[in-house]
């Protein structure tokens, strides 16, 4: 049956190659255009601010600035790799950060007790949010939009809207440390879950799930995969990391306000999918989303030390989301003939 | 089949002094390395119905896709009446008067027919306020009526929802609405796929009419009796390039197959091995979800079991409760002699029950690699520490480029996109990801829809051999030759229940008798 196929197909192949030419260089740009366009980026900003812009100070900076919105994204990554949205994201870092801070302040609980305290809740918002999806079948743009009002509601009643400034444990202000070369130790829990991540979603049974029931579900069920429980894992440790994110924002401010985490939704998914087509064509993965992190809070940084306004950072970085969602659609399309 | 369809061939094929033609010149279309057209000319001419035929790949698909404005070419370009025209949306092609039926019809289910109808033609307007693109309800349902009448729709009412209607009901309307826009070119993707055969001759009565009033109809299908008893010309691809054209009166069956295949004719299918071993599935009185009423038979390893039926007697419905994809409600199950319940599809793969599902969108991944695609069901055998499920990289590819060797699966590599190999290819993935996790029961429902020649024989050689390794195998297929040819037993379901056992060997009569419910009480299990 199968004695003609190999020497077959191996002459397509040679043919095929000897005629495709340009089209490598299409898929070239597909996978490492982001990274060029990063260079560019550092070149271009360079060259404005010759004197701050490039040097082992700034990139700490940079670095260090990043750190809570990289932690939030690897969190929505997860999720992203399902197939689902999760809107929530925003207000339970915030609503997490207030409640762990309070634990610990406010009912002078301690660090160990605020941590595990604002963890469980946000554990358990992510159980709602995939219970909701899975099993009542709500949309989960839906799902998360609501939760997060809730998750808001709940961190106003919880904390009356008020900012906690002081007193935070030095088990936690620790963290905000600088550890080598001016980069904190927050920086380090943010790089230590992404390696975690790019582990658990690479080379784990759960990864190869995870991707199988965010590219067809249907399939994914005809698969033996349980694919509800998939994607309730997955709003779980989205949800769950997104406390976390909470918990790095406090570290890092030494202290909660209401509305600490509620502006880092939007860069999150720019990130998310920005990295979508770091590396891969259109698939979510964590290395992305952290050089896509890295890109944004680079382009923060470098139009701010060129003295240009924040609304228009505000307004760059909404452009910048519609382009990589764009720009991961295209890459999907074209990767696939 | 084949005499209804005869019975719709006009007497006298209209092919001179047409006025339309559309021709492809020089048609190239490349897919990074994989060229899937080469320079094609072909043409079209209106009042002839002409057969497009090729194995999977052959470069069908992507020069139907080119037509409909749906992709562009490399190179080359189409001509209408001779003239260069622009296709780079499909509204370009329906502006051109070319129109598409396939099988996922472009019908929205809840609307009704008449909605559907003026979809993209020029609803009847309200006099006066024409201009302001008001619908005209009466004139619409008026002109509805006629269309439908046109088609031989005699008894639908416009207003019906489409998804009232049968699938070969669907069809018609589908060409009704070709005739609503003016369509002087008609493509038809395997149309005759699930229709019975009075539906197919219907279906060519109404395409008959159509040509003769000078529409050039293209008709892809992989039914050689059909294309002989209604095609006019006939043009064959291979690997992207037209190996041939000519009307279809100077060729024979035998040769389309020798030029598909070029000039290498398939191994026709093993004789079935009779060692029947142990029972492996039991069966009785199954009822459930999807409307199956009261199914029993038994598996045993070593078979392959025909499910013969008509359309609506809940074959795959059988199969989606056997593998945990619908819920159970009544009727015993037992696998090896223990009792047997799949509340999902997850306890089903454990015990060894698995399905290769008739849409390849149920089980395959387009956008993950080949060989994630065939490691996914057996992922604990790939991993790298035995007590932690954590994946062995190589082991995964190494197995994966086994099955690709052993199922001679066409992929560049195992990295490719498995969405990027043809039908057939992805089939043998999907069954590479079933053979890899040890399954016991495979269920194959409609393996071969869809797939070539060479790629049906490929198909039955592998459900063969999986029988002769030990595995009970289930095979549902509307086709009745290919049932009748390698179903080492047939079970007829009419309507949900199960209403007859036969033997190797029984005729076609035999099963459509069943299947019809002529059958004596005698021979009926229950």
């Amino acid at each position: 049956m199968s004695t003609q196929a190999p020497s077959e197909a191996a002459e397509i192949d040679v043919g095929a190659r000897a005629r495709a030419g340009g089209g490598d260089l299409a898929g070239w740009l597909r996978r490492y255009g982001v990274l060029l366009a990063f260079l560019l980026i550092v070149a271009l900003f360079t060259a404005l601010n010759p004197q701050t812009f490039f040097s082992l100070d700034n990139a700490a900076v940079i670095l260090n600035n990043s750190q809570s919105l990289g932690i939030l994204a690897l969190g929505l990554t997860v999720c992203l790799v399902v197939g689902e949205f999760d809107l929530s994201i925003g207000y339970v870092a915030s609503f997490i950060g207030m409640l762990s801070v309070g634990v610990m302040v406010t009912q002078d609980q301690g660090a160990i007790a605020g941590v595990l305290a604002g963890l469980a809740a946000a554990a358990a918002i992510g159980l709602v949010n995939g219970l909701v999806v899975t099993r009542l079948g709500v949309a989960s743009l839906i799902t998360t939009l609501s939760v997060g009002s809730v998750a808001a509601g709940l961190n106003y009643l919880y904390g009356r809207g008020d900012a906690i400034t002081s007193g935070l444990p030095t088990a936690i202000t620790d963290f905000n440390r600088v550890i080598v070369l001016n980069v904190r130790g927050v920086v380090f829990v943010w790089l230590g879950l992404a390696v975690v991540l790019w582990f658990v979603l690479g080379l784990t049974e759960y990864g190869r799930r995870a991707y199988a029931v965010g590219s067809s579900p249907r399939a994914a069920r005809m698969s033996g995969v349980n694919v509800e429980r998939t994607k309730v894992i997955a709003f779980v440790v989205c949800s769950l990391i997104a406390g976390l994110c909470g918990l790095a924002i406090a570290a890092s401010t030494a202290g909660a306000t209401p509305q600490a985490g509620d502006g880092l939704l939007l860069d999150a998914y720019a990130a998310a999918f920005l990295g979508s087509v770091v590396l891969r064509e259109g698939q979510f993965n964590v290395v992305g989303t952290v050089v896509a992190v890295l890109l944004l809070k680079t382009i923060e940084n470098g139009l701010a030390q060129a003295g240009v306004d924040f609304s228009y950072a505000t307004i760059v970085k909404g452009l910048l989301l519609i382009g990589a969602v764009a720009l991961a659609r295209s890459s999907r399309r074209k990767a696939r003939v | 089949m084949t005499g209804a369809a005869q019975a719709a061939r006009p007497t006298a094929p209209a092919t001179t002094g047409t006025p339309f033609r559309l021709a492809t010149r020089g048609l190239t279309k490349r897919f990074g390395r994989f060229t899937a057209l080469d320079g094609v000319d072909v043409e079209f001419h209106g009042g002839e119905l002409h057969a497009l035929v090729g194995q999977n790949g052959a470069g069908k698909s992507t020069l139907v896709k080119i037509l409909a404005g749906l992709q562009r070419p490399d190179a080359g370009h189409v001509e209408v009446d001779g003239e260069p025209v622009r296709l780079r949306s499909p509204h370009d092609a329906q502006r051109l008067g070319l129109g598409f039926v396939h099988q996922e019809l472009a019908l929205t289910l809840d609307q009704s027919v008449e909605t559907n109808l003026f979809l993209g033609a020029r609803a009847p307007r309200v006099r006066g306020l024409g201009g302001l693109g008001v619908v005209s309800a009466r004139a619409a349902s008026g002109t509805a009526r006629g269309l439908l009448d046109r088609v031989g729709l005699t008894a639908v009412d416009p207003r019906a929802p489409v998804s009232a209607l049968s699938v070969s009901e669907r069809w018609l309307v589908a060409i009704a609405r070709g005739i609503a826009r003016e369509e002087r070119l008609l493509v038809l993707d395997e149309p005759t796929v699930a229709l019975s055969d009075r539906e197919v001759g219907q279906l060519f009565e109404v395409v008959g009419a159509l040509k003769r009033a000078g529409v050039a109809i293209v008709f892809i299908s992989h039914r050689m009796a059909e294309i002989f008893a209604v095609g006019d010309r006939i043009t064959v691809l291979k690997d992207g390039r037209r190996v041939a054209a000519m009307p279809v009166a100077e060729t024979s069956p035998g040769e389309l197959v020798e030029l598909m295949a070029g000039g290498e004719l398939p191994q026709p299918a093993e004789q079935r091995s009779a060692p029947r071993g142990e029972r492996i599935l039991r069966v009785r009185n199954l009822t459930g979800e999807g409307g199956v009423r009261d199914v029993s038979f038994d598996l045993h390893g070593g078979e392959v079991l025909g499910l013969a039926g008509l359309v609506g007697s809940r074959r795959t419905e059988t199969a989606a409760l056997l593998t945990g994809l619908a819920r159970r409600s009544g009727g015993e199950l037992e696998l090896d002699g223990r009792p047997y319940a799949p509340k999902s599809t997850t306890r089903a793969l454990e015990a060894g029950v698995v399905m290769v599902a008739e849409d390849r969108h149920d089980s395959v991944f387009d956008d993950l690699s080949v060989a994630q695609n065939v490691a996914l069901s057996s992922l604990r055998s790939l991993r790298r520490f035995a007590p932690l499920p954590v994946i062995d990289g190589g082991r995964e590819r190494r197995a994966a480029e086994e099955m690709v060797e052993r199922l001679d699966i066409r992929a560049r590599s195992v990295r490719e996109p498995a969405g990027n190999l043809s039908g057939g290819n992805q089939q043998k993935v999907v069954l590479a990801r079933w053979m890899r996790c040890g399954a016991r029961v495979l269920i194959f429902d409609e393996p071969t829809h869809g797939v070539d020649v060479h790629g049906k024989q490929q198909i039955y050689a592998l459900m063969r051999e999986l029988a002769a390794a030990g595995a009970g195998v289930i095979f549902i297929s509307s086709e009745m030759p290919e049932l009748l040819q390698l179903a080492d037993r047939l079970i007829v379901l009419r309507e949900g229940r199960s209403v007859a056992e036969l033997p190797a060997g029984s005729s076609e009569r035999d099963v459509l008798r069943a299947c019809y419910g002529e059958t004596n009480h005698q021979e009926e299990t229950r």
